[in-house]
């Protein structure tokens, strides 16, 4: 029987709280609370070039891609920002695909990327470091996906990647 | 332990036994294929290499390619995403080696920054019918800067040696261009 509430109309079922706009992200699991922007993963781990790097401020410490394309690297924010721009500092990468996840969606089961924009690189700067801005129009993410699907070499990687708000304040 | 990731294209004209070779390699000598079935368009295996003492494994994604004529535009596609390939003849048919030029041309025509391949003669085994000698594969492997080897997939003799040595030198290209890449500036 249905249960009733006193003023005797049916009581509606409690909301679930693991689905619809309150849930959080599965990504959240992955995020660093203590860090403004964090590293959540990354599609080749090479302990010795790890996508850590990119975050670490220096020049010559890189991620390195071991094979293969494409290959992501996808970054979280403390709290969901709008993203302005994002500079790249990188080698032997042929295009870059930059993805946000729409926000206050895509709760349940698998984050839905979206990409915002995609950069082609020069073709004749193999085995040169190439530094890229790529405008971002103020989209708002908590987590960004940077996917390289091209490259110059079998071996590409990313020096550092930095990331400005809407405000105009550098996060990383 | 650190994990490299290669896409190997296996290319060569049709029954010089390419599926054999890889069938061979993948099942480490368990599983000869008996009888004969032509590869359409093409297949995919994957198997791994370990390098222990550099405390590596490098992943092969295998990409058996047909050798038939009417698979060449879909041939062009495959070879794109591949780092390294290998060339297999037969040794008892003069015409699969005088084709063995004619696909690494065709690799290098459509992949312009591989990290290298391999010469392959294969059936080794059946000596008293070899018509393409071991010098001649020699010198064409070196004339295009490829490693030679001559195996039998039959006999199972041979047949991981040009895996390994594959496997030794994409590390070595990754562990060449980690070297050049830490040492760039901001041009």
């Amino acid at each position: 029987m249905t249960p009733r509430s006193p003023r005797g109309s049916v009581s509606k079922p409690p909301r679930p709280t693991n689905f619809g706009n309150v849930a959080p992200n599965p990504l959240d699991k992955w995020l660093d609370a203590e860090k403004e922007v964090s590293i959540l993963t990354a599609t080749s781990n090479d302990a010795l070039h790890p996508a850590e790097n990119v975050l670490n401020g220096e020049e010559h410490t890189f991620w390195s891609t071991t094979g293969g394309f494409p290959q992501e690297i996808v970054l979280g924010f403390k709290q969901e920002i709008r993203i302005a721009e994002v500079r790249t500092v990188s080698v032997n990468i042929g295009s870059l695909s930059l993805q946000r996840v729409m926000p206050k969606k895509a709760s349940i089961g698998l984050p839905e990327w979206k990409e915002v924009t995609v950069t082609e690189m020069s073709t004749d700067g193999a085995d040169h470091q190439q530094v890229e801005s790529h405008k971002m129009n103020n989209v708002s993410t908590r987590f960004l996906k940077i996917a390289i699907t091209k490259s110059l070499d079998p071996f590409a990687a990313i020096y550092s990647i930095h990331v400005q708000n809407s405000d105009g304040k550098w996060l990383c | 332990m650190r994990l490299l990731r290669c896409r190997l294209a296996v290319l060569g004209e049709s029954a010089v036994g390419k599926t054999a070779l890889i069938q061979m390699f993948k099942s480490e000598g368990a599983h000869y294929p008996k009888n004969y079935i032509m590869t359409l368009a093409a297949e995919f295996h994957s198997k791994t290499v370990q390098i222990r003492e550099k405390d590596t494994s490098v992943e092969f994604y295998v990409m058996d390619l047909s050798g038939k004529g009417l698979y060449d535009s879909l041939r062009r596609q495959v070879l794109e995403g591949t780092s390294m390939f290998i060339v297999v003849y037969d040794v008892t048919n003069e015409e699969s080696f005088k084709m063995a030029e004619k696909w690494i041309d065709e690799y290098n025509a459509v992949v312009s920054n591989s990290v290298g391949g391999a010469l392959i003669g294969n059936k080794s085994d059946l000596e008293e019918r070899i018509e393409v000698k071991t010098q001649r594969g020699q010198d064409l492997a070196r004339e295009h800067n490829l490693a030679f080897f001559e195996c039998s997939a039959l006999r199972g003799t041979e047949v991981e040696t040009p895996f390994n040595w594959l496997a030794n030198a994409f590390l070595n290209a990754y562990e060449d261009k980690m070297k050049l890449y830490a040492s760039l500036d901001k041009s």
